[in-house]
């Protein structure tokens, strides 16, 4: 199959009378049909704004160029009306914190409603009918309260199911979750995962899951792609790429995390700090906080290369051998890793 | 640690960043320029009145009576033949002294009960906010109209009456800076190391409240010219001769349909001068309480 | 809720007397003995002496001041020194011309300020924007006696469209005499079918009503302005685009509504703004409305009718301040109890 989403060099600056923002700085990413993308980067690294220009929904003073593909229609530079037929019907949004995503004047059914008969053009009988199915579908408890009730009136965790809901009764073929779990109890983020990983597979969805935290992404995605600064520096399967990380970046993020089996001692965190945006480095922007940056790469910035095993890496030295198997690529980032 | 060196460490920083932002704000806004610039001509027009203006403001000419604007009046002369480009520039003394007077009372009086009720809480803080609130209870101009009904006509009694009516917001403002601070560490210190309460308000408390009493001061000023024009064109501000804009708009009203000038200049002084005030106190806000600058 | 609302009316009662011990003092140091005013010219001191004791006012001032407290708590006003008549009764003559003038005022205010306000917001920084930002500035600082000649000037006096001040031209108020139903000329003219005296009512009220308006228009489209950029900044603004819902919706449901409770504060206080603007315009257009009345009653020392006044407009305002903030629970629901 084709892929749903596919992105190529996407760039978005935010121009101000001082300095511009370069939040996305030539992007490319791709997300074949049901398959779960997770997209992992710090904060500040664009993958939020990525996701926002998927629908074309980038706020002013947001300027928005490349190329992005959803379902064969070209987002970048259509209307608005163009758009909107694409919001929700072919792909829907997950937001970050669903007590700020769900306007607290309103019910949640109402906000529900108001969604579905928007998105598939229905009655909004029938729209209620479908939310009402989806709350059931999310697992929440006692679904016909829950319309009539207010944000405010529901814990952040239900607030997260209902915003899957109102993703999921649109019916489209991608969902797009922006650190869906990042505002939530550590307890509530592994319920919310696992749920969105089971409608995935019986709905035959698409997803870009969207994290900072690549502890979620190795049970739930199938391939991954890193952002840094505006870019992203390597694409892969999850199992490929945590098992031999090509990219100094995405080695560094993977020693940060705590994992199983790996013991809490390995836990370090990445010197320096996020490049600021206005005045990023020249170069690979991960240069200065890189620990096998060489020579060329504070002059050429490395471009993105096809690695074995469908993968792609954006370095001059990446860690693993482009023809290496895997297994002899994890030895080095063993190593590097430490005992 | 003295309460001298905490001063020391407070105040440069904010002087250094108060001086950096009005100077990146300066050469953004535009509007806050024109502002400022028209609002140092009015006050240069203001001091340096005597030797600009042509006629005595208040003389009497019944030979000019009703004069069109010409090269003799540029504003034309009123009913009893005084000059109203005269009377405009000694009008400008007027008004800029009753911002001054009224907002520099309000102050006077606001400050102290804010300072007194945010300071020491509990049961003064409540009848001193309940009797303010009875000030604000009044719909705006009618408790001045009273009260300067009340002392009698004239000036001095309106500007008084604006300032009481107006007390009540610079004691919030007050109470409201003085509460946040009260609990702060620097005050904690300063109170366990013996410093008097009154020591304390005055150099600790006062200080954090002073940015919004200023902000609030440059919005009001404009707020009091307006004000005070209006009391003096229903009657019971300015009395004749004084050259004030309200009153010779009132004192033209019979004819003003035939003879536009007597009206038209004095309201045109009050929107000018009214507008640079605003623009600048705009301005002022921006600068010093920049969580305000997506909104201005 | 009930605890709430009986707690602001009692807070409410507080303030009032509050109000009524400020008129008191004030009204007690006044300059003029109003007993000049009630007798007229040269009183023999007999009849001066007699007139202060039947008014109290040869008592210490405490026990004037608890006999005031009194009366007024008796609803006594008293009458009139000008026009001879209970000032209750002098106010109810005149309020319908006040009430008339104001609320259509702040109709218009809302009407035409929260959507250019809201349009403002959208387009923020757009020429539209810098437009209606710097009009909203130079619109606060034209005083509204000002606004109210100048508009007289123009339509009065050059074009020669409108009438110059009054409610309603005598010569239709005579020929054409409709029943006073709600005291609102263009409610009772049009409740009459006298089209001529809805005509003659429509075209007085223009030039007042346009004053107050254009003097509190800014404010209000200000504020809304100000809160606008601010809610669609708001996560859940971005979530109903991402959903498709149309713009309008957007703004003036999804947005607008979180807008609503500051707004309402803002419109209580222009309310307030209203009623001392009509003062003044009520006195620029001859508005028999009880704003010119009170000017005349505190100028000519006229004390019942100020006391009276005075305490009726500020009970006025602080109700509609009271409604405004019940209104809130009507707006946002996590103020309601679940």
């Amino acid at each position: 199959m084709g892929n749903l989403l596919e992105i190529r060099d996407l760039k978005i600056e935010f121009p101000s009378l001082e300095r511009t923002v370069k939040a996305v700085r030539g992007a490319d990413l791709e997300v074949a049909k049901g398959e779960v993308m997770g997209l992992v980067g710090e904060s500040g690294s664009g993958k939020s704004m990525t996701a926002l220009a998927c629908l074309g929904l980038v706020p002013p003073p947001g300027r928005v160029t490349g190329s992005v593909q959803l379902d064969g229609h070209e987002v970048v530079g259509a209307s608005e009306a163009e758009n909107e037929r694409l919001r929700g019907a072919v792909a829907a949004m997950i937001f970050q914190n669903p007590g700020k995503a769900l306007n607290p004047f309103f019910t949640l059914g109402r906000q529900l409603t108001d969604a579905i008969a928007r998105v598939r053009v229905i009655p909004r009988a029938e729209a209620e009918q479908a939310a009402l199915a989806a709350l059931t579908e999310v697992r929440i408890g006692d679904p016909k309260v829950a319309l009539h009730k207010y944000p405010h009136q529901v814990s952040g965790g239900q607030l997260q199911r209902v915003m899957i809901a109102m993703a999921l009764a649109c019916r489209p073929q991608l969902v797009i979750a922006d650190e869906p779990t990042t505002a939530l109890d550590v307890t509530i983020q592994a319920q919310v995962i696992v749920l969105l990983r089971d409608l995935a597979r019986e709905h035959g969805l698409t997803v870009l899951f969207i994290t900072h935290d690549l502890g979620v992404v190795g049970s739930l995605c199938d391939r991954l792609a890193v952002m840094y600064a505006g870019r992203v520096v390597e694409s892969g399967p999850v199992d490929a790429l945590f098992a031999s990380p090509a990219h100094p970046y995405t080695a560094s993020l993977l020693r940060a995390v705590p994992m199983l089996g790996r013991g809490r001692s390995v836990l370090t965190q990445i010197p320096g700090t996020v490049p600021n945006m206005a005045a990023p480095p020249p170069g690979c922007a991960f240069h200065p906080r890189c620990p096998s940056a060489g020579p060329r790469c504070a002059a050429d910035d490395p471009v993105a290369r096809e690695v074995a095993g469908m993968r792609s890496v954006a370095c001059h030295y990446p860690l693993a051998a482009p023809s290496g198997a895997a297994e002899a690529a994890a030895i080095p980032v063993a190593s590097q890793a430490g005992p | 640690m003295t309460t001298e060196t905490i001063n020391a460490l407070l105040t440069p920083e904010r002087r250094i960043t108060f001086a950096a932002r009005a100077l990146h704000f300066a050469r953004m806004n535009v509007l806050f320029v024109v502002g400022s610039t028209l609002f140092i001509l009015i006050v240069l027009a203001a001091i340096f009145a005597p030797l600009i203006a042509p006629y005595d403001p208040v003389a009497i000419n019944f030979a000019d009576k009703l004069s069109p604007p010409t090269w003799q009046h540029l504003m034309g002369a009123n009913e009893l033949g005084q000059d109203v480009f005269s009377q405009v520039l000694f009008g400008a003394r007027t008004s800029l002294m009753v911002g001054v007077v009224v907002i520099s009372l309000a102050i006077a009086i606001g400050v102290p009960i804010g300072l007194l009720a945010g300071y020491f809480g509990g049961r003064l803080d409540t009848a001193l906010m309940r009797v303010s609130d009875v000030f604000l209870a009044f719909p705006p101009l009618l408790l001045p109209i009273a009260i300067t009904a009340a002392l009698g006509t004239g000036l001095f009694n309106a500007m008084a009456a604006l300032a009481v009516s107006w007390f009540p917001w610079y004691s919030r403002i007050v109470r409201g800076a003085v509460m946040r601070v009260k609990n702060e560490l620097y005050i904690s210190a300063a109170r366990a190391m013996g410093v008097g309460n009154v020591r304390i308000m005055l150099r600790h408390a006062l200080p954090n409240s002073l940015t919004p009493i200023i902000v609030q001061g440059s919005m009001d000023f404009g707020y009091a010219i307006l004000a005070a024009a209006s009391l003096s064109f229903i009657g019971i501000g300015a009395q004749p001769p004084t050259p004030e804009w309200g009153l010779m708009a009132a004192l033209s009203r019979d004819r003003f349909l035939d003879n536009w000038w007597t009206v038209a200049f004095p309201g045109l002084a009050i929107f000018v001068t009214v507008l640079a005030v605003n623009l600048v106190g705009d301005g002022v806000r921006d600068t010093l309480d920049p969580k305000h600058q997506s909104s201005h | 809720m009930a605890r709430y609302v009986i707690q602001r009316l009692i807070l409410m009662v507080g303030t009032l007397i509050g109000v009524l011990t400020v008129t008191f003092v004030l009204t007690h140091i006044l300059p003029g003995s109003p007993v000049e005013v009630m007798l007229g010219h040269r009183p023999t001191p007999d009849q001066v002496a007699a007139a202060k004791h039947e008014l109290g006012l040869d008592l210490p001032l405490w026990r004037q001041y608890l006999r005031f407290l009194g009366e007024i708590g008796r609803g006594q006003f008293g009458k009139s020194f000008l026009t001879n008549q209970p000032v209750l009764q002098d106010i109810s003559q005149r309020l319908m011309a006040t009430v008339e003038l104001t609320t259509l005022a702040m109709i218009c205010i809302i009407l035409i300020g929260v959507p250019i306000g809201v349009l403002s917001a959208v387009k923020v920084n757009s020429p539209i924007d810098h437009f209606v930002r710097s009009l909203s500035v130079a619109g606060v600082a034209l005083p509204a006696f000002m606004m109210g000649m100048l508009l007289q000037m123009v339509f009065y006096g050059w074009l020669g469209w409108l009438p110059l001040q009054g409610r309603m031209a005598s010569t239709v108020l005579l020929d054409h005499q409709f029943p006073a139903v709600t005291g609102l000329y263009l409610v009772d003219s049009l409740l009459a079918g006298d089209w001529v005296a809805f005509r003659d009512a429509a075209a007085h009220i223009v030039l007042p009503l346009a004053t107050l308006t254009l003097a509190n228009l800014p404010l209000v489209a200000r504020t809304t302005r100000n809160l606008m950029v601010e809610a669609l900044s708001e996560d859940y603004v971005r979530t109903a685009f991402a959903y498709s819902l149309p713009r309008r919706d957007v703004y003036f449901r999804y947005a607008l509504k979180a807008t609503l409770i500051p707004l309402l504060t803002v419109i209580g206080l222009t309310y307030g703004y209203l009623l001392g603007g009509a003062v003044v315009a009520e006195y620029v257009f001859d508005w028999p409305g009880i704003g010119g009345y009170v000017v005349r009653a505190i100028t000519q020392s006229d004390y019942p009718a100020a006391v009276g006044v005075t305490l009726f407009l500020a009970a006025a305002y602080l109700t509609i301040n009271l409604i405004v903030d019940l209104l809130y629970f009507a707006v946002d629901p996590r103020l309601r109890r679940a």
